[in-house]
């Protein structure tokens, strides 16, 4: 066992994570990354400006499809964040120590993408200053929300799903913040940090109770986000609507999520490797396993598409009747959209040589987040727009406002993001550095 | 907004981004004038004779007037109802025994003319405003100048007047200046029967391309007759048997048992057929002549071959012959005495010839329904004083050196003949809110007689009889016919033809003619034009009640559109909405496609009454107009047309974009009556069952008495608010009516089965929409009503989703609170109006049933029987509502039918609305 | 006379054997020690005899707690207001209870977290030990031992420390508080 070669590496990556925010590595391509952004959260901003000004009939909307974009898109971002959720948790769990590279930006990840996801369902409420009445206050009315609708459940999920997250990932950042906080040079910085550290100080019998509540959360995370996308997945299958009203919808759901999630993980990892230098942590090692996850998620989504077209075939009838429709109807190009986009690019990360590639793993991910956001708009819209009667079977068609609300919440998600990376550890250099005395010890 | 100050509302209006509405609201935009009403402030007309049996006063209470409106000069008689002095409803009449309480859908719609924001609001010189003082000074200098005249060069120009005081003071005038000379314009003549048919005793109807149940003045008396029929055999009493042959499917069309798709030339070959002659026919036509004829013989003394008016006198004489012969229940001709009118045309020519030194248009619009060969306008620019009064500054108005606004027929005092035959009384039911005069002051004018429209009336029927019950006649808002001097009604004689029916239509103006030669052009298309279904002449272009509401076999609303059928569509190679042009001789007219099926090869159907170019900003951007394809000799039907399909195309809005049933029996079909449909055991259930005590609410619709005629979801709109949203949002599929009606063309496409479902909200017991509610604002309540609470709804359209019926409606934009003041006078105060971002739906007028309760309550006597809006009008009463707990009401009988079924089954939704299975035949094992 | 703020011996080891080594021995001398180290170690419960299980104990709690309360607030409202939605039954047990499995997790992780900072005085901006030089490689490549002076010999604290390897042995705190 060699000893000072040990410390000497903990010392360079205590280094380079830290010194992230102090020195930033590469201030101009950021500069650019987050105007970009913020033009979109501008965007953003009147996108939402307008449709409380004018009402939600700025967008496609319509009877049958009262539910567009807002809710397909709502599903599309927490799926997203799911991803996190799993790696940091389910991993740690499993002591898959290549994890540590990735969870705190996967964690603020999915911070940042429930946060869409969430404000998405709030701005598409006809009258939205009222989206309260959801939780359940003694309110002079006496009335409660009613506990039965798979909206009240969400309202809860998500909830607590976000709250869930936030803690997690904070308690996770805390003793790097320390870190931090004792290499800052810069006065505002050490104050900066010094707040968010809390005073951690690295003691023993902290650092035991830590551990606890670290494990237990991520041990109680795991079923969390099971139990979240299903029950966004009941929005659809609670309903008495054809193409919805499934049991394979929750299973069916979660992957489809983890799925998208980790795509978006890869091309975040790829984005964080260049960006910050940080190949050394973010190492191809951590490229190849996420594409083995994106490729065995994607294999059991797909799987989830035969299980739904068996469960067509087999019921016939009016579940016949959607999925015909889905295959050849006025939105055959969201179903092949997404069978394209999600089973056909992800085939390539069979080869090793190209899920540790950066620019083909990035667009094969990139492929998977378009090619879920067709299927969450497809599994919406093709139900909906003629689902029992003849007579009242609409197209929808999507709005400027439609896309402008959807690019800026892209944009307040990379703007969220990038401030991340800009101004906390990226990386979680302490569970680094265990991981290596682990090894080194055997 | 204060609606006092204009200007602080039209602030409100400026900045307003709202496009979706724009069409409607920049016609209610004109109406600043009008902004210091805000409808609470009228008072009722203290001479007007209330109902005494009517819920007594207090704030808020109802009050109602027997009156009635006209249409085409047929009165439809109604129940004005009024709250705080404000008229909210009509209704049609209990006691009349024209509507038995029903109307149709324009009659509910005039309640929104009376407050139409562009009605003309003072009188216009050369399209200035005027003052009455000038209007008096320019009629007192006319009348003095006939004086000496002795009336010569003087013309008068009206509609069909069935107004016995307007008729009486007519022939004054004309007794007072000999030399004047009146004329009829009845546009719409030979559109539809001159004659009322008794079809509640016609077991076997033929209809030749004839639409009796259609839209117009007779189709109230005539669905209340044959649905008389159609009950009378539900119930095992004869035969209820309706044939049609026709070019374009129509509302009879639908309701036949055997439609025939005939082009129009084969009416004449198929009448010979009928009468026994030989002739060519192909299988369908001869398959259908054999069915008509053996009917028509085995019905004798019950069976009637009706005939389309517009038919040469040729064709009807050979109907009159058959009818003759099998002893065909005689029409009861309606016609208002116009006989000693002269006809349109000869005023034209007087016009043109320089004759006409002084023309007054009463009440007419000549300058946009005039057959365009006259060449109206010109000759109209010819004479040196030209008046007009109408209730809008029209196209004629225009044109008028005087334009002298007239008060709307429910703030005024009249009379009407009604369809059939009897008189009665329209009294106001509020003070006309604007600066107009009735028709009868306006002629009172011209004589210089000071006296109040509501003296000259009560004097005509004083005069009448001695002992006239004026009071009486208020109450009841009729003058028994045995109380008439006049007894013109009663002179029998089949429709179309006759002086009295030819006399009707305005000196038959443009008579009736066979096609001349010319017209049959080899490979021309026949053209089929016909009066609008909702917007009639075009008289209600601007109200938005009609612009919105669908259009029967169409469902388009806010256009009309170039019909053509599937076939002639891929001969021609057109799409749905492109646009194309028209043509026939010199006229053309360009307008988009519609591609529906049912119409006949080679055939092109037009309506008219779009293409307003005056008179209001909500009509003037709808349609084109059809008028110019119309030649004198055939205004109805004609041959040799032409149709191309141009570059690009026109977005129509339609409620229902497909209207087959996919393989679906959303409406189910039985053979014959007594037969039933087949019954599944209810599917099991995971809920605890509804209990039926008490009271428990539910709907039953006859499918099979249901001719789709729109009286009910009209008079949805009226009694419960409906907002209309225009044309861009009904193509979005943001349609707002809380009960639609759906048209299924099932089947082949050149040979379909029609059939019309109305469908409100289904109240279903295990309702999907409460369940998915995060907030409780739509819930169940004990005597089964899906209730929709909308103060407590955030809008999340989750209830929508779920709903398998989609009857619900989401206010996606303010599509209420820029309503301008006199539009709000004329809601339903008992109906909430709904705000931006909360869902609306069938409430099965819940307010009426609330009132019922108090008022039982208030009266300490059990609760009696309950009429929803779309019940209390349907005329076939297709629509019944009642308590399902009490085994004795109606709906539980109708729901005991074998017939009866419920939409959407599989969906297990146990709804407390259901169907009667419609009958394919109507005759007997 | 106040009361001087309590005083420690801060030892600096670059190992985490030793570190851990010198806890165990000093704990065993009967003297209140801590550690420091960049990441948690192997080893630290038997040399700090770390047995405490308030933590876990909290996330079982507030878990049952929560699930309690999540499923008794839906009973409560639709016994309170009794409303029919959809002829669904008002205690509708199955649909009642994802959000009790929601509230159960919202107030195991927060009463968790929440005992943990409790148990673990935190936030605490300053601490004594913040003031030893070098301290700040705790949180880098350095791993510190720091016992409680009480009136116990400092000298021999400092041998012992000695002995077991440490770089250097430092006094903080025991001044008079500002």
């Amino acid at each position: 066992m060699s000893e000072k070669p040990l410390s000497g590496r903990y010392h360079r990556i205590t280094g380079e994570v830290v010194s992230i925010p102090p020195q930033f590595p590469a201030p101009t391509a950021w500069a650019i990354l987050f105007g970009i952004s913020l033009l979109l959260v501008g965007l953003l901003i009147v996108s939402v400006a307008m449709v409380f000004i004018r009402g939600v009939g700025v967008w496609g909307n319509n009877i049958p499809v009262g539910w567009g974009f807002p809710i397909s898109n709502y599903i599309w971002w927490l799926g997203i964040g799911h991803a996190g959720t799993l790696i940091s948790a389910m991993l740690l769990l499993m002591q898959e120590n290549w994890r540590n590279s990735l969870n705190r930006f996967a964690e603020a990840m999915t911070l940042f993408a429930v946060t869409c996801g969430g404000l998405y369902p709030i701005v598409h409420l006809g009258r939205p200053w009222y989206f309260y009445w959801m939780a359940p206050y003694p309110s002079t009315m006496g009335v409660w929300p009613q506990f039965r609708s798979p909206l009240t459940w969400d309202f809860f999920a998500v909830l607590t799903y976000l709250i869930v997250s936030v803690c997690f990932w904070y308690i996770g950042i805390v003793p790097d913040l320390a870190a931090a906080r004792d290499r800052a040079r810069k006065r505002r910085w050490q104050v900066f940090f010094g707040i968010f550290a809390l005073g951690w100080r690295g003691s023993g019998r902290h650092w035991l109770r830590w551990r606890q509540a670290y494990v237990i959360t991520a041990a109680i995370a795991v079923p969390l986000v099971v139990s979240v996308h299903s029950e966004i997945s009941m929005l659809f299958a609670a309903g008495p609507i054809r193409g919805w009203n499934s049991t394979v919808f929750p299973p069916y759901f979660v992957l489809g999520a983890a799925f998208s999630g980790f795509a978006v993980v890869t091309m975040l990892a790829v984005m964080v490797r260049s960006l910050l230098k940080l190949k050394d942590l973010v190492t191809e090692r951590h490229l190849d396993m996420l594409g083995r996850m994106v490729l065995a998620t994607g294999l059991m989504t797909g799987f989830g598409y035969l299980a739904e077209v068996f469960t067509a075939l087999y019921a016939g009838g009016y579940e016949y009747q959607t999925l015909t429709d889905r295959f050849t109807g006025p939105y055959w190009w969201s179903f092949w959209g997404a069978v394209v986009f999600n089973f056909v690019p992800i085939q390539f990360l069979w080869r090793r040589k190209v899920r540790v590639a950066a620019i083909p793993a990035f667009l094969i991910s990139l492929s998977v987040a378009v090619g879920m956001w067709m299927e969450r708009y497809m599994l919406l819209v093709s139900s909906l727009y003629r689902d029992w009667l003849e007579s009242s079977a609409h197209l929808f068609h999507p709005t400027f406002w439609d896309w402008s609300l959807y690019l800026g919440f892209i944009g307040f998600f990379m703007a969220a993001f990038l401030l991340f990376v800009r101004f906390l550890p990226v990386i979680s250099q302490f569970e680094i550095k265990e991981a290596i005395e682990e090894k080194a010890h055997g | 907004m204060s609606a006092s100050d204009p200007f602080a509302w039209l602030e409100q209006r400026l900045p307003d981004l709202d496009l979706d509405r724009r069409d409607i609201l920049k016609g209610f935009g004109a109406t600043l004038a009008l902004a210091g009403l805000d409808g609470c402030a009228r008072e009722a007309d203290e001479t007007a004779m209330p109902f005494v049996n009517d819920p007594d006063g207090g704030p808020g209470a109802e009050k109602h007037y027997a009156t009635a409106v006209e249409l085409d000069g047929v009165g439809q008689p109604v129940i004005g109802i009024c709250r705080d002095g404000r008229p909210v409803k009509l209704e049609g009449n209990p006691r009349h025994p024209a509507s038995l309480g029903a109307t149709d859908a324009f009659t509910q719609a005039a309640l929104l003319g009376l407050y139409d924001p562009a009605r003309s609001q003072a009188p216009l010189r050369q399209g200035a405003p005027a003052t009455w003082g000038e209007v008096e000074g320019a009629l007192f200098k006319l009348a003095s100048g006939l004086e000496v005249s002795g009336g010569g060069g003087f013309h008068l120009l009206t509609g069909p007047v069935g107004s016995p005081t307007l008729l009486r003071q007519i022939a004054e005038l004309r007794a007072r200046w000999p030399g004047m000379r009146w004329h009829v314009h009845a546009p719409l003549a030979g559109s539809a029967p001159q004659a009322v048919l008794p079809l509640d005793k016609i077991e076997a109807l033929v209809v030749l391309d004839a639409d009796p149940l259609g839209p117009g003045p007779l189709q109230t008396i005539h669905a209340r007759g044959w649905s008389a029929r159609r009950r009378a055999y539900q119930a095992g009493h004869g035969d209820a048997l309706l044939f049609a042959a026709e070019p374009v499917p129509t509302i009879t069309g639908v309701a036949a048992g055997e439609r025939l798709i005939a082009r129009h030339g084969r009416i004449p070959a198929l009448l010979a057929g009928l009468a026994g002659n030989r002739g060519q026919f192909d299988a369908r036509e001869a398959v259908w002549l054999k069915a008509a004829g053996d009917a028509l013989r085995a019905h004798e003394g019950a069976a009637r071959i009706v005939l389309g008016a517009h038919h040469p006198p040729v064709l009807h004489a050979q109907a009159a012959a058959i009818n003759a012969a099998i002893g065909a229940p005689e029409p009861l001709t309606f016609a208002p005495d116009n006989r000693d009118a002269e006809s349109f045309s000869t005023l034209v020519s007087a016009m043109r010839s320089g004759e006409a030194e002084a023309v007054l248009v009463l009440d007419s619009n000549p300058a946009y329904t005039a057959l365009p060969d006259l060449g109206f306008a010109q000759a109209f620019a010819r004479v040196p004083l030209r008046l007009h009064a109408g209730l809008h500054a029209d196209e004629t108005a225009a044109l008028a050196h005087w334009h002298l606004p007239l008060a709307h027929l429910l703030e005024s005092w009249s009379d009407v003949r009604a369809a059939d035959g009897s008189a009665g009384v329209v009294q106001p039911l509020v003070r006309p809110f604007l600066d107009v005069r009735s028709r009868h002051d306006v002629l009172a004018l011209l004589a210089g007689d000071r006296r109040a429209a509501r003296v000259l009336v009560q004097q005509s029927w004083s005069a009448a009889d001695g002992d006239f019950r004026w009071q009486d006649a208020l109450l009841r808002g009729l003058i028994e016919p045995s109380s008439l001097a006049g007894k013109e009604g009663d002179a029998p004689a089949p429709e179309g033809e006759g002086p009295t029916a030819q006399a009707a239509a305005g000196a038959a103006d443009p008579s009736p003619n066979p096609l001349p030669q010319g017209e049959r052009g080899p490979g021309g298309l026949d053209l089929v034009i016909l009066p609008d279904p909702t917007v009639h002449d075009g008289q209600f272009a601007h109200n938005p009640w009609l612009q919105e509401l669908p259009k029967p076999l169409t469902k388009l609303t806010w256009d009309n559109a170039i019909h053509i059928g599937p076939g002639l569509a891929a001969r021609l190679g057109l799409e749905n909405e492109q646009l194309a042009e028209l043509s026939l001789g010199p006229s053309k007219i360009t307008g988009p496609v519609w591609i529906a099926p049912g119409i006949a090869d080679e055939t092109a159907l037009v309506h008219l009454g779009y293409g307003r170019r005056a008179g209001g900003e909500v009509g003037k951007g709808a349609g084109f107009d059809a008028y110019p394809l119309r030649s004198p000799a055939a205004p109805w039907r004609r041959n040799g047309a032409n149709l191309t399909g141009l570059g690009g195309s026109h977005p129509l809005a339609t409620t229902q974009p497909h209207t087959t049933m996919a393989g679906h029996d959303f409406v189910k079909l039985v053979d014959r009556a007594g037969e039933g449909v087949p019954k599944e055991p209810p599917k099991p259930s995971m809920y605890p069952p509804q209990k039926h005590e008490g009271l428990a609410w539910a709907m039953a619709i006859d499918l099979d008495l249901c001719i789709g005629c729109n009286a009910c979801v009209t008079a949805c709109d009226a009694e419960n608010n409906i907002p209309m949203v225009g044309r861009e949002q009904v193509a979005k599929g943001r349609a707002m009516h809380w009960l639609r009606v759906d048209h299924y063309a099932d089947g082949p496409a050149d040979d379909p089965q029609h059939v019309f479902q109305p469908v409100p909200c289904m109240h279903c017991e295990n309702a999907p929409c409460e369940m998915g509610c995060p907030v409780n604002a739509t819930v169940h309540s004990p005597d089964g009503l899906n209730l929709q609470v909308y103060n407590r709804c955030i809008g999340t359209r989750t209830c929508s989703a779920y709903c398998p019926y989609k009857v619900r409606r989401f206010n996606w934009l303010d599509y209420t609170r820029k309503d301008p003041p006199v539009v709000r006078a004329a809601r339903n105060p008992e109906v909430t109006v709904r705000d931006r971002g909360v869902m609306e739906k069938c409430t099965y007028c819940i307010q009426r049933i609330e009132r019922e309760k108090i008022d039982a309550d208030a009266e300490g006597r059990p609760m009696g029987e309950v009429k929803t809006a779309c019940q209390q009008v349907c005329p076939t009463q297709a629509i019944v509502f009642g308590n399902l707990a009490d085994e004795t009401s109606e709906v539980s009988r109708r729901k005991a039918d074998p017939r009866d079924f419920t939409l959407l089954e599989e969906a297990n939704t146990r709804p407390r609305t259901t169907y009667g299975a419609r009958i394919r035949q109507g005759r007997k094992a | 006379m106040a009361k001087l703020e309590p005083a420690f011996l801060v030892a600096e080891f670059a190992e985490p054997e030793p570190m851990l080594e010198a806890a165990r021995t000093l704990r065993e001398e009967g003297w209140w020690v801590e550690l420091h180290s960049p990441f948690p170690v192997k080893g630290m419960e038997q040399a700090l005899g770390f047995t405490e299980r308030t933590v876990p104990h909290a996330f079982l709690v507030g878990g049952v707690a929560g699930a309690l309360a999540g499923f008794a607030i839906q009973v409560y409202a639709n016994l309170a207001y009794p409303l029919d939605a959809g002829g669904r039954p008002l205690v509708a047990v199955p649909a009642f209870m994802l959000i009790t499995f929601e509230v159960m997790v919202l107030v195991a992780v927060l009463s968790g977290i929440a005992t943990m900072f409790v148990r673990n005085r935190l936030p605490r901006l300053h601490h004594p030990l913040f003031d030893a030089e070098r301290f700040h490689l705790a949180s880098d490549n350095r791993f510190f031992v720091s016992l409680l002076l009480e009136d116990r010999a400092e000298g021999e604290a400092r041998a012992m420390l000695g002995r077991m390897g440490s770089a250097s042995v430092s006094r903080v705190g025991g001044g008079l508080p500002e």
